[in-house]
């Protein structure tokens, strides 16, 4: 008897922890399952919105036709280079590429097999799978209408398009394109069962028109990318090298986004399996399923030939023999996807497994400035070049991507933009980045690069200065009323201590010796900031819920500005929006807008200015710094390897391509 | 030792024990270096610190090591602040203890009770004192204290303060400028100070990193262990105690629990949760009851039957008096032996747990230095120092172990 009271009393004791736990997390469990909810109404009204514009936009199309048709049939062929109209910046009505550079290409260079690291992809459709590692495949076998220049990148030049015409104010681009582009044979050709794709296929506008179609068909499972072309209104193949892309309204984004499109190929995804053309109206549907994805295949126009991959072993790429443009130097490319971990992947780079890897700071110090491995040559202040005379050179490149710390703005600690001042001038930028990041990086002012032609340079920058932040701190109201040392302000008739939480990503020692060093300025002017790392899943739900006081953060930056995404008042209260301090000024909504609309550079500059100037005095976040790292190679060794070198070398000078892409890939170490 | 003469007054077993485990020279070696490593965990804030212990200017003198002890800008976390309260109580407390043994007739047992009832009061870690709002908690935020070895190095020569600093002049918590991976015996421009062990990639010094350590791995191991022992002994107590269905029905949970490889169980739990030194205790210590709970078991069944038990059961005393003031005093020897292992085990499993990185980053712990050690294999100072001290502390903890179970077991004496 006594036994079975003991047992229930076992039982009730753990039931009611139980639901003391359980009623503890109900607050919590009944949010989320508000933000799904949220989210599902979002996507209905967005699928609502696609079909309304689907149908209107069906609707009109006889009307459209003969009125749009009149001034853009008029098919210009490429005059002679003329240098002062062909300079790569926009302008209406003539053709502006530059011509398509062949200069980086050397044949003498020709040759070898470049070994690098890479990742396994979760899938390879083209649309569908939107991950950094599957692009990075498709931008090595296919090419773009249009490129940036490497060493330009704020300008445009001919690519698979040979010149573009932009007519209409800025709503309609005619494209020419190139004659004599082949798609590559895919490699399962040569199997009985796919001899049908044994054939050689040009690329033909109707390739782009298909693409375009498939991007904007709402049943293709690509929401993010046809967000970007939501505005395109009817695009037109009139014959085979002729294509006319049609905008809604003028909107700067459709510059990138028409002149940027890379083709499908219309003779495989408009094909099932065994050959037969699928139906217009079943496309959606079969192209998110498709067997050629399945088979993991890639074709493009592009300078390499997909081989495939085994999973967590290898990737290859060989180099396309009829590629129409001038080809990279190395005949093979082969992706070690074996190797993950930081520390292995050096290894397996010194013991000559790889050629090409990349080094976070710490290993830069312990490795070049601390020179603990000889072979790498030691920093020499007077020349810039040193790295390159070891036996495994190492070089610095300047990463696109930035890092700053956000303040919530909703919360009360930091609605005052001068308490947001005084948390900048507090941070010793200059100091984190010689000390913690050994050098490497630039101290930013605003979210543009200071090599970018949009940056603002003239703003003041927020120098740290501890008594200047006390000052603003002090016009803001803050005060340390009841001397316990730590600043506080009535807020609502209760007496607010300046006391904060960081949220950071917990992998990065950088960002720990960074918010320590922080912490501790911080503490000399009556601030507490405890720093609290989280894994990187859990972050970006802070991102989204916008769950935070401050936290750390890192973006992308784009050649092309745009302020739309990060600041303008309408991103800021939507669920997972990119705006998540909360940041609205209804100069730079209005601002923001109009750079959307304006196309004329000298004018975009002149907003995209005064729009940093703004979000300077805001400082909604306190920017730190834009990325740069260090590129290591194999210098010496096989003559393949001697061969091939020269290209990346010639490469990081001019931003080549290839290790542009992965250099960009890197930043995410971080 | 068996050869000593039987002494002529009458011993508990426990006196008996107590003497033939302090015979042995290891047991005495063990016992000082374990009192040494809890001194340096006690005394850190005196041991490494920016701030002077003494400070003698024309305002008077004044102790800003000892006043910044309740700051809670200083020590954030609620381990630190037990320990600072130990290290400012703990004097006065053993000199009165020393006191009241000279001058008054008084049993041990009370002496024992009020020792609880103090530590008590220190484990509620905000002893009240008398400030400007009335009584307040000591533990508080306070302004920052100005009064460092930086502040006393920028003065004039000949306007310093008369000031004594701590033998290690750096603080457990700042990076100083230029001061990552640095090798052992650099100086510090900035406090004068020299990194006797080098300095680890968050520009700390390794040694400050060591003594604050020490802290953590004995916080870890009482902690985990009084956790896992807590829900061991209830478990095991119920089970051999009560025995039948209850006992077969809780001894296959005992078994499921066994099943899991601690490490690995600890492993991915931790992965699933915040990185926090307190979550971190917790769960090495919600997995590692179930060997307590068999040891205990075995305890209560051989216990159970006795002739004691059996007239307590006929006065009619309530099972848990029964259980826990009279079964439980009985059993308590082979579970000091197992605590002393546990603990030793919990330090090497929060050290393992850093080590592959899933330490607390914000916590200096041995184990956290360690993983940096991994991380920047080329800077070796980074894997030896913290991994001798954890070496010291699982050894000493064995050591004692293993002669206090030898001292215990009735077997070994004649």
């Amino acid at each position: 008897m006594n036994a079975a009271k003991w047992t229930l009393l076992i039982v009730t004791a753990a039931l009611l922890i139980y639901m003391a736990v359980d009623r503890w997390r109900q607050p919590q469990q009944l949010q989320r399952v508000r933000q799904s909810v949220d989210r599902l109404e979002l996507a209905l009204q967005e699928l609502s919105r696609t079909q309304r514009q689907l149908a209107e936009a069906l609707a009109k199309q006889p009307a459209v036709i003969p009125q749009g048709n009149q001034p853009t049939t008029t098919t210009v062929h490429a005059p002679a280079f003329d240098p002062t109209v062909q300079d790569g910046n926009p302008k209406l009505g003539v053709n502006f590429l530059m011509p398509y550079d062949r200069s980086h290409y050397h044949p003498e260079w020709q040759g070898g097999t470049l070994k690098a690291f890479g990742s396994t992809p979760r899938g390879l459709n083209p649309l569908t799978d939107n991950s950094s590692t599957s692009n990075d495949v498709h931008a090595r076998c296919n090419d773009s209408l249009c490129e940036r220049p490497a060493t330009h990148p704020e300008q445009w030049s001919a690519n698979l398009a040979e010149s573009v015409i932009i007519s209409d104010d800025y709503q309609t681009y005619t494209f020419t394109l190139r004659k004599g582009v082949r798609w590559q044979r895919p490699t399962v050709a040569s199997q009985a069962k796919y001899a049908w794709l044994a054939k050689d296929v040009p690329l033909t506008a109707a390739d782009f028109k298909f693409t375009l179609d498939l991007i904007l068909n709402p049943a293709v499972d690509c929401p993010a990318l046809r967000n970007y072309y939501e505005d395109v209104e009817k695009v037109e193949a009139p014959d085979d090298h002729t294509l006319i892309v049609r905008w809604k309204r003028k909107v700067y984004t459709s510059l990138s986004f028409s002149m940027g499109l890379s083709p499908l190929p219309r003779h495989i995804y408009g094909h099932s399996a065994d050959g037969t053309p699928i139906a217009p109206e079943q496309q959606g549907v079969a192209f998110n399923k498709h067997w050629f994805d399945e088979i993991s295949g890639v074709v493009g126009v592009g300078a390499f030939i997909f081989e495939g991959y085994e999973p967590d072993k290898v990737m290859r790429f060989r180099r396309n023999p009829d590629y129409w443009g001038a080809p990279l130097h190395f005949d093979v490319i082969e992706l070690n996807l074996e190797v993950k971990k930081d520390d292995a992947q050096l290894i397996a780079f010194k013991n000559g497994q790889v050629h090409t890897h990349g080094l976070t700071p710490l290993r830069y110090k312990a490795e070049i400035l601390d020179h603990k491995e000889p072979r790498f040559a030691a920093l020499d202040p007077n020349d810039p070049k040193a790295g390159r005379k070891g036996e495994l050179a190492w070089t610095r490149f300047k990463a696109l991507n930035f890092s700053y710390l956000g303040w919530n703005i909703r919360r009360p600690l930091f609605s005052d933009k001068r308490v947001r001042q005084a948390m900048s001038h507090a941070f010793p930028k200059e100091r984190i980045i010689n000390e913690v990041f050994f050098g490497l990086g630039q101290a930013i002012l605003t979210d543009v690069h200071p090599d970018n032609q949009y940056a603002n340079k003239a703003v003041k920058p927020y120098a740290f200065d501890l008594e200047r932040a006390k000052v603003l701190l002090a016009e803001a109201g803050w005060s340390d009323s009841d001397g316990d040392g730590t600043l506080d302000k009535e807020v609502d008739g209760k007496r607010l201590p300046f006391r904060f939480i960081i949220k950071y990503y917990s992998d990065s020692p950088e960002w720990d010796n960074t918010l320590l060093i922080y912490k501790n300025e911080l503490r000399r002017i009556g601030i507490d900031v405890e720093p609290k790392p989280f894994q990187w899943k859990e972050l970006i739900r802070v991102y989204e819920d916008k769950d935070f006081d401050a936290v750390v953060g890192g973006w992308r930056m784009d050649w092309d500005i745009d302020y739309y995404q990060l600041w303008h008042s309408t991103q800021a209260d939507v669920q997972g929006g990119s705006n998540h301090c909360g940041f609205k000024n209804a100069r730079v909504d209005e601002l923001a807008d109009k750079l959307r609309a304006t196309f004329e550079t000298p004018e975009r500059i002149a907003i995209a200015k005064e729009i940093q100037a703004i979000i300077h005095e805001e400082q909604p976040y306190t920017f730190f710094r834009s990325g740069e790292g260090i590129f290591v190679w194999q210098n010496h060794g096989k003559p393949a390897t001697d061969l091939y070198l020269k290209g990346v070398t010639i490469g990081l000078d001019t931003l080549h391509p290839l290790v542009n892409r992965s250099a960009a890939n890197w930043h995410f170490r971080e | 030792m068996s050869d000593v003469p039987a002494p002529p007054r009458l011993q508990s077993p426990g006196q008996l024990a107590w003497e033939r485990f302090i015979a042995r020279g290891s047991s005495r070696f063990g016992m000082v270096v374990m009192g040494l490593i809890v001194s340096v965990g006690i005394y850190a804030p005196f041991l490494s610190n920016e701030l002077a212990l003494v400070w003698w200017d024309k305002n008077g003198l004044s102790f800003p090591a000892f006043a910044d002890l309740f700051n809670r800008r200083s020590y954030q976390k609620p381990h630190d602040l037990f320990f600072n309260v130990t290290a400012l109580l703990l004097p006065p407390l053993l000199i009165i203890q020393w006191l009241v043994r000279q001058h008054v007739r008084i049993s041990r047992r009370i002496l024992g009770m009020v020792g609880i009832v103090v530590a008590v009061g220190l484990l509620c870690w905000a002893p009240f004192i008398p400030g400007k709002n009335g009584w307040t908690a000591a533990w508080d935020h306070r302004p920052f204290v100005e009064q460092n070895i930086q502040t006393w190095r920028e003065l004039p020569p000949d306007s310093r303060p008369l000031a004594v600093f701590a033998p290690v002049k750096h603080r457990f918590d700042a990076t100083y400028p230029g001061a990552v991976l640095q090798s052992p015996g650099t100086h510090n421009p900035l406090t004068g100070g020299t990194y006797w062990l080098g300095t680890d990639a968050g520009g700390h010094d390794v040694l400050t990193h060591l003594f604050f350590g020490a802290r953590i791995s004995l916080t870890v191991g009482l902690v985990a262990t009084g956790l896992a022992f807590f829900i061991g002994i209830i478990i095991g107590a119920v089970s051999g105690y009560f025995g039948g269905w209850i006992d077969i029905l809780l001894q296959r949970m005992v078994e499921i629990m066994m099943c899991f490889p601690t490490f690995i169980l600890i492993l991915t739990v931790v992965a699933m949760l915040d990185r926090d030194i307190f979550i971190i205790m917790v769960v090495i210590g919600l997995t590692g009851w179930a060997g307590v709970a068999r040891l205990v078991r075995g305890e209560f069944l051989s216990h159970s039957v006795r002739d004691y038990v059996v007239a307590a059961e006929a006065l009619g005393l309530p099972k848990w008096r029964i259980m826990f003031r009279h079964i439980m005093p009985n059993a308590i020897a082979p579970l000091i032996i197992s605590a002393t292992f546990g603990i030793a085990g919990s330090v090497g499993a929060e050290s393992g747990l850093a080590f592959v990185g899933l330490g607390d980053p914000t916590t200096p712990s041995w184990g956290v230095l360690m993983e940096q050690g991994r991380q920047n294999i080329r800077y070796p100072w980074l894997i030896y120092t913290p991994g001798l001290a954890i070496f010291i502390i699982v050894m000493t903890l064995n050591l004692l172990g293993n002669n206090l179970r030898e001292a215990i077991d009735p077997k070994n004496h004649r």
